[in-house]
């Protein structure tokens, strides 16, 4: 009697087991219109290789099978493909194996890794397949650090970089380039066979941006860590400058090199501006009764907005001490608590009643308060 | 009795050693180019590589060295005094690349990219 009872509980334990699994699959199954999976191709069979139907199997998979099991997928015609670095727009990013060229076809048969997204959370049709880059494939985005030493009215222009040598990018829209400038060049190296210069940042906003950690520094200590790291940068960028001129001098690349001497001359008096900066700083701590009175220039509030004035880029803050009014400029950083962390926020987004958890500002002595930092609440 | 502990403690040490030199080489990888050459520190603390997620934009952080410039797939972000970086990238549904570089004033590059698959 009592063996009849056990198994009894134990066949009732297994089917609540069952139906509360199958149960939340299909629960899952209701709030999720796929599944992502990661996995090391085994193997890409394609049974009709015209309309790219077949099968892929994964090991090491991600999430892991309870047994580390291979897992098979299907793909059919409609599953899309992407290689980070070959398939981009504007030709398309996602192509089904029929639109794939023969070079991108074999580029995936010989994956090593995929993700792939599933049709079905409990399905096993891909959807989409990413090849995870590798090799000489894997990095799409590249920084030259270099001399601009001509810019052609076709829209390219040569940079040279350490070592003498150069290269000459295609100038993407928006992106401006004149002789001598000093820059890191963004290049993507995806979808032809010239690199394409999509962001180019020009040294000296490297100064700009030490200017800022100068102002913001708000202890010696800080403050002399900023000073050494401009000086010591200072001496890097000098160095490599004058390395690359040095070569092409000694390569006769006269007009070259010429644009480099520029590209020194220039930098040089950027840095000093910026440690005539740090010594003004300094001058103005030293007389104004050491760091005390320095921080006391920096506000540190949080309250309501009541006010925003979109044109001279004014918030109203209603506080615990009171209103007050700051401007906010171009360069503040304005971020919002989300479910994943803190996300850039713009300056128009901004609205009466939202509460404002930080906003960090500067005190001049005569005009308005500058924000630097806003962070607004969820 | 005394072999047996020798050996064990042998035994230990060598298994110490071992794991502190995979320790090591892992750290070094950060810190090495493709030419073997020391380059620019580069680590992206978020997102973790090849996870799922349910969100349409994804927060990437990182630490670098303060002179370095970064990039978050081709775009420019801010570094602060202490090399913090972070940003939000948007997600397209299924598969997604993001690929963070570092640069600093020699030119010396390090780079990273992870894979995140978003499904809403």
């Amino acid at each position: 009697m009592k063996r009849i009872l056990l198994v009894v509980v134990t066949l009732a334990l297994t089917t609540g087991l069952i139906l509360g699994t199958a149960g939340s699959t299909l629960a899952a199954a209701g709030t999720q219109s796929g599944r992502g999976i990661f996995g090391t191709v085994q193997s890409i069979v394609m049974t009709d290789n015209t309309t790219g139907v077949g099968t892929v199997t994964l090991t090491n998979v991600k999430p892991a099978t309870a047994d580390n099991a291979s897992v098979e997928i299907q793909v059919t015609e409609n599953t899309t493909y992407n290689i980070p670095t070959v398939t981009v727009q504007p030709t398309q990013r996602w192509q089904t194996w029929q639109q794939l060229t023969p070079e991108s076809r074999s580029l995936i048969l010989g994956a090593h890794r995929v993700a792939i997204l599933l049709t079905e959370p409990a399905g096993n049709v891909a959807a989409k397949v990413m090849v995870i880059p590798a090799g000489y494939l894997a990095y799409r985005y590249h920084h030259h650090l270099g001399v601009v030493v001509s810019v052609s009215d076709n829209g390219t222009a040569t940079i040279a970089e350490k070592k003498g040598g150069q290269i000459t990018v295609t100038l993407s829209e928006g992106v401006q380039l004149a002789v001598g400038q000093f820059v890191v060049v963004v290049t993507d190296s995806s979808g032809g066979t010239q690199l394409k210069a999509i962001k180019a940042y020009r040294i000296d906003k490297i100064v700009d941006r030490f200017e800022g950690y100068l102002e913001g520094s708000l202890t010696e200590a800080n403050f002399d860590n900023v000073t050494a790291l401009i000086q010591q940068t200072q001496q890097k960028h000098i160095a490599y400058l004058q390395r690359v001129q040095d070569l092409l001098q000694s390569e006769n690349r006269t007009q070259a090199a010429a644009a480099v001497g520029k590209a020194i001359d220039y930098a040089n008096a950027r840095y000093s501006e910026a440690l005539q900066f740090r010594a003004k700083i300094k001058d103005w701590i030293d007389k104004n009764g050491g760091w005390t009175a320095w921080q006391a220039q920096w506000g540190d509030t949080s309250g309501t907005i009541t006010a925003v004035n979109t044109v001279g880029r004014t918030l109203t803050i209603s506080t615990d001490n009171g209103t007050i009014t700051v401007h906010v400029p171009v360069a503040a950083r304005i971020v919002k608590d989300t479910s994943t962390g803190p996300a850039l926020f713009a300056f128009k987004s901004l609205a009466v009643g939202n509460q404002l958890e930080k906003v960090i500002y500067y005190k001049p002595t005569s005009g308005q308060f500058q924000a630097l930092y806003i962070r607004v609440a969820e | 009795m005394k072999k047996r502990l020798i050996l064990g403690i042998f035994v230990i040490a060598l298994i110490g050693a071992l794991l502190g030199v995979g320790c090591k080489s892992k750290s070094s990888n950060n810190n090495t180019n493709n030419n073997g050459t020391t380059s620019v520190t580069l680590e992206v603390t978020e997102p973790q590589d090849e996870i799922t997620v349910n969100t349409s934009t994804v927060q990437v952080k990182g630490v670098t060295t303060a002179d370095a410039t970064v990039s978050v797939n081709g775009s420019l972000v801010d570094v602060g005094a202490d090399g913090k970086f972070s940003t939000t990238v948007s997600l397209e549904q299924g598969p997604n690349s993001i690929e963070v570089v570092a640069s600093d004033s020699q030119g010396n590059e390090n780079s990273q990219v992870l894979t995140i698959i978003y499904v809403p």
